[in-house]
């Protein structure tokens, strides 16, 4: 009675389910078995992409220093194990290290796990740790915190790609009812959709539960932080960006796709150097902002205004970005602001999910 | 069968409990958001954006403030050739990737041969089918100095067209291809770019109407 899946899934045919017709239990073994999929899949791709020209997200220091943070969900109470990725460099001979140290929603350590970097390569070499959480966790979310250093002066640690997916899980699933956060999630046995088996009321509750729970599962949609405590052992680097500023409003253009009926978007932004009430304005919606650290603001997208490549990829696409907002109590940096420079209140971290 | 774009609603609970008739548009609706979810909410997606030095002009070093300098987009940003290195967490579904990525282009310096070429390979760094380019000025845009105030955008398009075959060479832009054995890997995406400059990406699955039960 293993509840197993079958990957690539396969999928019902509705042609089969339909008024007048005998249900085979082909059709219904196929969506216990998506169900089973989908829990193990859902949202187990990128959940940070950020990319660094050469020379910026770089540090000299021979002890650890944060240069990153991102918040990202969690799929499922289940997902416990997140791969990070980087391509990185040293400058010269020597070793640095990357670490990422976790902490959940409910401000619960979930440990930490390093990366050697030891490539002098031109092209920024690849590495990779799997970290697994070291207690069980129902938080919706994680916050990941990059953080780095070199073993000797005179070199830099130079990150070019930051990359990290939860693990998907493995059939079978573990037996027994399971959650994301407080939402449940019931695993279909394989067998029990079978033929000669009862098409019990159960499944037909389970499945809905199941649909509206993985529904609400958060895709992240843009994860960004500035570069936190940059520094080189050369003149001229470590000049990238380390807050939102107004050229992000065209630059950060990136293209997401948003459902009818999928509810809102949840945005986090991560204040620092906060004075009085400042204003952020992301998707032509203005938010308020009076306090320093993470602030987190939910609204229901426009719907009508798909991108122009939507329509070259049959998928509704839409432009995911932080909207232009220069008036004197704007939280976006400028040359006008030099809010680094002069520790204004300004935002080093961004992040966006939606269902 | 058609895959769904949207969440549509579900038939209410009561549809489901004990002592009512088994309506096949009721398991039909949750066959139908079941595969909304496989495969079109959770195809795979990574979007970058890339870092940009801020130095800004006048040789004035603004350690502060955007993917751009402080007075837009600089010209040409950096038109030094690089390599770059996406990685791409493809699930079991993933087959074709879409790219749409935002790119500088000015004839601000002598190499004015602007292209971009992506490819895929396993992180081991084999690669894993042919490559794409685009090139100036069949795929890619030019501009002279000062003419623009933002980047320009290009897409792989989304055709569903024949796995190319071989790994050598490159083919005009169409989306990236991904072969069975490697997909739902964490893939390597190297995007080599000269003499213009990456501003942004976003590599997702390409999303099917129909799929064959």
């Amino acid at each position: 009675m293993g509840n197993t899946f079958t990957s690539p899934p396969t999928v019902p045919d509705t042609g089969d389910i339909i008024a007048g017709r005998v249900i085979k239990t082909e059709s219904m073994a196929r969506m216990g078995d998506l169900s089973n999929y989908i829990h193990a899949h859902g949202s187990t791709s990128n959940c940070i992409s950020q990319s660094f020209d050469v020379h910026t997200c770089v540090t000299k220091s021979t002890s650890f220093v944060d240069q990153c943070r991102w918040r990202i969900p969690i799929p499922s109470n289940n997902h416990t194990t997140i791969q990070f990725h980087v391509a990185a460099r040293v400058t010269s001979t020597g070793t640095g290290t990357l670490k990422f140290t976790l902490t959940d929603a409910n401000s619960v350590a979930q440990g930490n796990s390093s990366i050697s970097i030891t490539s002098t390569a031109s092209i920024h070499a690849h590495a990779t740790v799997s970290h697994t959480f070291t207690s069980s966790t129902t938080a919706a979310y994680v916050d990941v915190v990059m953080s780095a250093k070199v073993d000797a002066s005179g070199y830099d640690v130079d990150v070019q790609t930051v990359a990290a997916r939860f693990t998907a899980l493995t059939s079978p699933l573990s037996a027994g009812n399971t959650a994301q956060g407080s939402d449940k999630i019931t695993p279909f046995g394989a067998s029990r959709l079978g033929a000669n088996n009862a098409l019990s009321s159960r499944a037909g509750v389970q499945w809905r539960t199941n649909i509206q729970t993985m529904r609400s599962r958060k895709r992240p949609l843009l994860i960004w932080s500035g570069i936190e405590n940059p520094s080189s052992a050369f003149t001229g680097r470590g000049q990238g960006p380390k807050s939102l500023g107004v050229g992000d409003c065209q630059t950060m253009q990136v293209q997401s796709p948003l459902f009818v009926g999928g509810g809102s978007i949840t945005l986090w932004i991560y204040v620092v150097d906060i004075s009085g009430t400042r204003k952020f304005a992301f998707m032509n919606r203005l938010f308020s902002v009076t306090s320093n650290g993470w602030n987190e603001f939910t609204f229901t997208p426009s719907l009508e205004n798909t991108t122009l490549e939507s329509i070259t990829f049959g998928f509704p696409l839409y432009k995911i970005n932080p909207t232009a907002y220069v008036e004197s109590d704007t939280l976006l940096d400028s040359v006008d602001r030099l809010a680094v420079i002069s520790s204004a209140p300004r935002i080093t971290a961004l992040s966006v999910w939606s269902n | 069968m058609l895959v769904p774009r949207s969440f549509q609603p579900l038939a209410r609970e009561q549809a489901t409990f004990m002592g009512v008739t088994v309506m096949g548009g009721v398991v039909n609706q949750f066959a139908q958001a079941l595969v909304q979810m496989s495969h079109c909410k959770f195809l795979g997606h990574a979007n970058y954006t890339i870092a940009k030095d801020t130095t800004g002009l006048f040789g004035g070093v603004f350690t502060v403030v955007t993917n751009t300098n402080a007075y837009g987009i600089s010209p040409g940003l950096n038109k030094t050739s690089k390599y770059y290195s996406f990685f791409y967490g493809s699930t079991p579904i993933s087959e074709r990737i879409g790219v749409i990525f935002q790119y500088v282009a000015t004839n601000s310096s002598s190499g004015n041969s602007p292209a971009i070429t992506f490819r895929i390979k396993n992180t081991s760094g084999t690669v894993l089918s042919k490559a794409v380019k685009f090139s100036f000025p069949a795929h890619l845009q030019m501009f002279n100095d000062g003419d623009i105030d933002r980047p320009a955008t290009a897409t792989t398009g989304g055709t569903f067209y024949d796995p190319p075959s071989g790994t050598s060479g490159t083919d005009d832009p169409r989306p990236l291809y991904i072969p069975p054995a490697n997909r739902g890997d964490m893939l390597l995406f190297e995007v080599e770019v000269e003499d213009c400059d990456l501003v942004s990406v976003s590599f997702f699955d390409l999303y099917q109407p129909e799929v064959t039960p």
